[in-house]
């Protein structure tokens, strides 16, 4: 449904000239809902303001439904009021001057295909039943909260039945409570119109929840690209695994076991196994890396592979957990305990800590940060 | 909210500032209902109101002002709409270059500009006409600048370039994302035009509008060089009249009347100014990633573009700028000609010492220092107290601030010349009541400036301060002022050249005591021409070069404010 390929953006600042999108390839299928996701300034709202046509790459295409969009090859570039696209704005963009009505109806009067005022009606009536805004038709759009400006907008994009959904941080500006709200019916929303939706965001959790398909981005490539289950048990890279969710990470060199599947590494630490798919030939520099709630806390000695002596440092009471920091050799481990053996185990300063060799993940730079 | 916690300080400007801005003008409006001369005894009466309200001449005046209001804003809004979409929406070369030179131009005085254009295009010898006749055969002269028509052209130039940047904040408080949806929802530059950038922009427009039109028939200089000498009168010009006639006595009472009708004229459109003003700034949405405006790409048009910046310039500020330099080289005014360049003299120059001797410069040293002084002071003690305290009375506080705005300068200088006279006040005559005046006059500006800067200095820098042991003063002292120096400094700079170039109140209380730079051009212009023109030079230079260096030294020593 798109197809970018090779997309490079550079841009001209005080400082000289910064490549804010270094040759992005993404492909999304009918009815995807893909999520760009990353830090801010790695190129995730350039990309979709490339594929809305606001901004003009220097190198790369876009096809989006079949039709090249984008080319600057050849000399290819289709004026965003042509490429038939619905997008939500961080900020909304709700015009001011009009009421709830005239907001969505405006860009329907200027539709290539011709709508009655009826048809228009019938439209706007349709979009805003779908955000639940019927019988606010009159209402002014300053007067609106940010939760209802929100719901204008989305109507405003389904009332033009686009082919493809871009939105730009859409929930960034909504408070806690209502983001969660919002995030949860933008996907029933979606699916339900089986839209194409290309969705930027920072927060990982959001990421996780809406996504069909997220990419992780940063300096202006895309790290990796997968299932929001793919990208959290399989990270491919130490930044994809630091940026979703939480890891420890402890370096090491891998000392034997397979190219594949079964490793042996010895760190400062002592021997660990880990059943990490990577490649990884015997002799070279490794990161392990465990989750805190893959890690498990016993009081005393057990039989298992994998385990290490280790002091509680601090403990923080969650409600539903314990996080639990750790030091071993002087290595800082973070740990998630369940909350039943926190209360038991946990009185005591010393503990051992047994990582489950196949939640151990493997990474083959050594470069950890820090 | 008591005034326990905020101290005397908030009290203690409220009436100073009473005093300074009520005084003169409720003297005036004291005097409106009196006849004779102020300090002599004389009955209550409406007689000045019932000749003015009674007199056909009044209303003739009346029309002539709105016409001159009218015809600046016609001018206005054929200039600095397009140019400040120029300058804010589009990759147009040189922004800064230009809007640089727009802010000198706001600092050039008008009444030079003025002069220019009558050598330019009065019926019997300007140059043009002169050109045009010789050129076209023609017996009379096709242009002819004394006319309203010619007052309202040259003055709409002259309020262009400040109205320029008001409408370019305007542009750049519009959330650019509001075009870009209509565009990707399948709308086009043309119906965006018109349906979303045209209506949101109305309000700021109409806004701009309304505040050029209240100046334009507050302003003097222009139509009294360009009216008076074929007696087309506005009020401004009317009030002048009255106070110094060509024979018999001034007559303080018909004049302040019809100030005070000015006044309330102009009050009513400052009224509806502020209220459409509000109407703008509901549409101005703070937008929550700073994503740059994109520039709209002018492609070949960019040549057009610097043509209409050219086809401004050139009538604005080169060509009065080249008469101006031209005049001041030959005792009699010669038509430009390789010929006539042979005769040109620099003796003007040299004699520039005689034009302006020491005391018209000092008494311009201590008008630009001493106001620029005062007004920046009160302004942030004022400032201050409006937006950072409790204080009960603050609206009323910003509003006395504000309100020597809306009273014309002529009139200001009116009233503030009969409160001198009424209560045999020793400033009268001498440099203080100009002084005096300028800084009443500015504080209006002032403190919408230094207003607009504290707004940006988090509270909680200040709260900081106090929970630390430090009291207001000792916050305001070494947490704000620090902070706002800066601007204060650029303040200061702009306020002592605006106090430079003014003439319209240095005029009204002028006396052989107090001529500054700028009453001593006015009065030379008839006597000698050329020496006036070399002073109106100079004095252009000195403007620009002071100002660009400011700028400068502003920019290099000081980072963290703009």
């Amino acid at each position: 449904m798109i197809r970018i390929t090779g997309l490079v953006k550079e841009y001209q600042t005080g400082q000289g000239e910064i490549q804010a999108l270094r040759g992005i390839s993404l492909d999304i299928k009918e009815g995807e809902f893909c999520v760009l996701l990353g830090p801010s300034g790695c190129g995730k709202t350039t990309t979709l303001r490339c594929v809305a046509g606001l901004e003009q790459p220097d190198a790369g295409e876009i096809v989006i439904e079949g039709t090249e969009v984008n080319s600057p090859q050849r000399k290819i570039y289709v004026s965003p009021e042509e490429r038939g696209i619905g997008m939500i704005f961080q900020s909304y963009a709700i015009w001011p001057h009009l009421d709830v009505f005239q907001n969505v109806a405006l860009p329907l009067e200027y539709r290539k295909e011709k709508l009655s005022r009826l048809q228009i009606r019938d439209r706007v009536g349709e979009a805003l039943d779908l955000v639940r805004l019927k019988g606010l038709e009159g209402r002014r759009a300053t007067d609106l909260s940010g939760g209802q400006q929100q719901r204008v907008a989305l109507a405003r994009a389904f009332a033009c039945k686009p082919k493809v959904l871009l939105m730009d941080e859409p929930l960034s500006n909504l408070d806690a409570k209502l983001r969660e709200e919002m995030r949860s019916e933008i996907k029933q929303m979606t699916s339900a119109l089986g839209s194409t939706v290309l969705y930027v965001t920072h927060d990982q959790s959001e990421a996780l929840v809406v996504g069909d398909v997220v990419a992780v981005m940063q300096g202006g490539v895309i790290l990796q690209r997968g299932s929001p289950q793919d990208l959290y048990n399989r990270p491919e890279s130490l930044e994809v695994a630091e940026f979703l969710g939480e890891m420890n990470f402890i370096q090491g060199r891998k000392v034997g076991g397979e190219l594949r599947g079964r490793h042996l590494v010895e760190t400062r630490l002592g021997n660990f196994i880990s059943d990490s798919a990577r490649e990884v030939p015997v002799g070279e520099a490794v990161v392990l890396g465990i989750r805190p709630e893959d890690i498990h806390l016993c009081g005393e000695k057990p039989q298992a592979n994998n385990a290490v002596a280790a002091s509680i440092v601090h403990r923080q009471f969650l409600g539903n957990a314990t996080m639990v920091e750790l030091n071993s050799s002087g290595i800082k481990i973070s740990a998630r305990a369940a909350l039943r053996s926190a209360s038991t185990d946990l009185s005591s300063g010393a503990v051992f800590v047994v990582l489950d060799p196949s939640c151990l993940h493997l990474f083959r730079s050594a470069e950890l940060k820090e | 909210m008591d005034l326990r916690r905020d101290g005397r300080t908030p009290l203690f400007v409220l009436l100073v500032t009473l005093a300074l801005v009520l005084g003169p003008i409720l003297t005036a409006l004291w005097f409106s209902f009196r006849t004779g001369l102020p300090g002599f005894p004389s009955p209550y009466t409406l007689k000045n109101y019932i000749d003015a309200l009674g007199s056909w001449k009044f209303y003739g005046v009346f029309l002539n002002t709105l016409g001159l209001g009218i015809g600046t804003i016609i001018t206005v809004l054929l200039f600095a709409v397009p140019l400040s979409w120029l300058l804010a929406r589009t990759d147009f070369p040189a922004k800064n270059f230009w809007l640089t030179i727009l802010s000198v131009e706001i600092l050039i005085p008008g009444f030079l500009k003025a002069f220019a254009w009558i050598l330019l295009l009065n019926p019997r010898t300007g140059m043009i006409n002169v050109a045009l006749m010789t050129l076209l055969g023609l017996e009379r002269a096709p242009i002819n600048i004394y006319t309203l028509t010619g007052i309202s052209f040259i003055q709409g130039l002259s309020l262009t370039p400040p109205a320029v940047f008001m409408i370019i904040s305007a542009f750049r408080a519009m959330d650019i994302s509001l075009e870009e949806s209509a565009r990707v929802h399948g709308m086009r530059y043309g119906a965006i035009a018109r349906r979303i950038t045209l209506p949101l922009m109305m309000p700021a427009l109409v806004a701009a509008l309304l505040y050029y039109f209240v100046t334009a028939i507050e302003t003097f200089e222009i139509p009294a060089i360009l009216g008076l000498p074929s007696r087309i009168f506005v009020v401004t010009t009317l009030i002048f009249e009255s106070t110094q006639p060509d024979v018999g006595l001034p007559n303080y009472g018909s004049a302040s009347s019809v100030g005070i009708l000015l006044s309330a004229f102009s009050t009513l459109g400052l009224y509806f100014y502020f209220r459409t003003l509000r109407r703008a700034n509901q549409y101005a949405v703070i937008t929550g990633k700073g994503y740059r405006t994109r520039e709209i790409a002018l492609g070949k048009w960019k040549w057009a573009g610097m043509a209409f910046v050219l086809f401004y310039l050139l009538p604005a500020l080169v060509l009065p700028f080249l008469t101006l330099v031209w005049a001041s080289l030959f005792r009699y005014l010669q038509a430009p000609s390789l010929k006539a360049l042979s005769m040109a003299s620099l003796d003007a120059y040299t004699k520039i010492w005689d034009a302006a001797g020491p005391d018209v410069l000092k008494n311009t040293a201590l008008l630009m220092v001493i106001t620029a002084t005062l007004v920046m002071s009160l302004s942030v003690l004022i400032s201050w107290v409006v937006i950072r305290t409790g204080f009960r009375w603050k609206k009323a506080l910003d509003a006395a601030a504000f309100l020597p705005h809306a009273v014309p300068s002529v009139v200001f200088a009116l009233a503030l010349a009969i409160f001198a006279l009424t209560f045999k006040l020793p400033i009268y005559g001498t440099i203080f009541i100009l002084i005096f005046g300028n800084t009443i006059k500015y504080l209006g500006w002032g403190t919408r400036s230094v207003n607009s800067v504290i707004i940006q200095i988090h509270k909680e820098l200040e709260e900081a301060g106090r929970v630390h042991g430090m009291t207001r003063l000792q916050v305001l002292r070494k947490i704000i002022l620090p902070l706002i120096g800066p601007s204060v400094v650029n303040g200061w700079m702009w306020i002592a050249l605006l106090a430079l170039r003014e003439v319209t109140m240095a005029l009204m209380l002028y006396s052989t005591r107090n001529v500054v730079i700028a009453t001593q051009i006015w009065s030379l212009w008839r006597a000698d021409t050329a020496q006036a023109a070399a002073l109106g030079v100079v004095l252009v230079i000195v403007i620009a070069v002071v100002w660009f260096s400011a700028r400068k030294f502003l920019e290099r020593h000081f980072v963290y404010s703009s």
